[in-house]
């Protein structure tokens, strides 16, 4: 047996939080609650929730209610996900701005696009001053903000914030 | 890079006998690894692969990692059906190790099913990590 150690905690709770992706993925939803709920206990506990995991389960928990047509669900759990990974990256590099990006398509399966387009001038922003340059998403970040400048009749050159 | 490489030599140079060449073929993999230098680090772990297999010691905990490595590698590079061979061999050496309830296997499993998922074959990733997670729930005593 495996003494109690946070190392073997931390080992179950990735491991648990990619069985929940897997089975979000396959369709197997029920699965996936139930794994990524006790993820989520569990990483509060053990590891606390200002923490990668506890974004990571968050994160994959938002998705999967995304998946459900959980929309406003969805959304709460990408606002504390995103907030978390504020706070621990400083508020730059990929995996901040990658979720401010799945908030942003969060808000937009609610038709919320003003608010999606906020979320997103600042994925761009971010990226084009800091390191988030590196962002292999860069340019497809881009795109989606133009699609959502064109869905509210804004044009990229007339659209204000990261554009104008 | 240069001082990687020339740390690299020297431990080579001092490793008197066929053990200590590997353990020092082992520990330049790992500088290489730690320093992000992958082309170099899989250099030195195809070289300990071959000197393992040549001395017969393929049945070790270095065998599995350094396959591991090299699966990694492969991964990286996309060429997933190398990488999905390497694991699989890491997987059975760590089977006969360790056996099929270890947190090693586990892990060993739990690669596979990372490797799956990276290829978007969902429906392959989902029971290998069902099974990782099954072992490290018999295998961790405070879950």
């Amino acid at each position: 047996m495996y003494r109690h150690t946070s190392k073997n905690n931390k080992r179950y709770i990735d491991n648990a939080i990619l069985l929940g992706l897997c089975c979000s993925l396959t369709n197997n939803l029920t699965r996936a609650e139930e794994i990524l709920n006790e993820a989520k206990v569990l990483t509060k506990k053990v590891l606390g929730e200002n923490t990668n995991q506890y974004a990571d389960v968050l994160k994959v928990t938002a998705m999967l209610y995304n998946e459900q047509a959980k929309y406003a669900q969805a959304e709460i759990l990408y606002r504390e996900s995103a907030r978390i990974y504020e706070v621990l990256y400083k508020g730059r590099g990929a995996i901040y701005t990658t979720a401010l990006a799945n908030l942003a398509q969060g808000l937009v399966s609610q038709d919320k696009f003003e608010e999606s387009i906020e979320v997103m001038e600042k994925v761009v922003a971010i990226n084009r001053e800091g390191d988030g340059k590196e962002d292999p998403n860069y340019a497809s970040y881009i795109g989606d903000l133009g699609f959502l400048y064109r869905i509210v009749g804004r044009s990229l050159c007339r659209g204000g914030g990261a554009y104008s | 890079v240069k001082y990687l490489h020339l740390i690299a030599l020297l431990l080579l140079a001092h490793s008197a006998t066929a053990q200590q060449t590997r353990e020092s073929l082992l520990d330049s993999m790992e500088i290489y690894q730690k320093a992000k230098k992958h082309g170099k680090a899989m250099v030195f772990a195809q070289e300990l692969e071959k000197l393992l297999a040549e001395a017969k010691q393929t049945n070790t905990s270095d065998y599995a990692e350094v396959l591991d490595y090299m699966g990694d590698e492969h991964s990286r590079n996309n060429k997933y059906g190398q990488a999905d061979s390497l694991y699989r061999v890491a997987l059975a050496v760590r089977e006969i190790i360790f056996g099929k309830i270890d947190s090693n296997y586990a892990i060993s499993v739990g690669k596979l099913a990372i490797l799956n998922l990276t290829r978007s074959q969902y429906k392959l990733a989902e029971p290998l990590q069902e099974q990782c997670i099954d072992i490290l729930q018999k295998t961790i005593s405070d879950i």
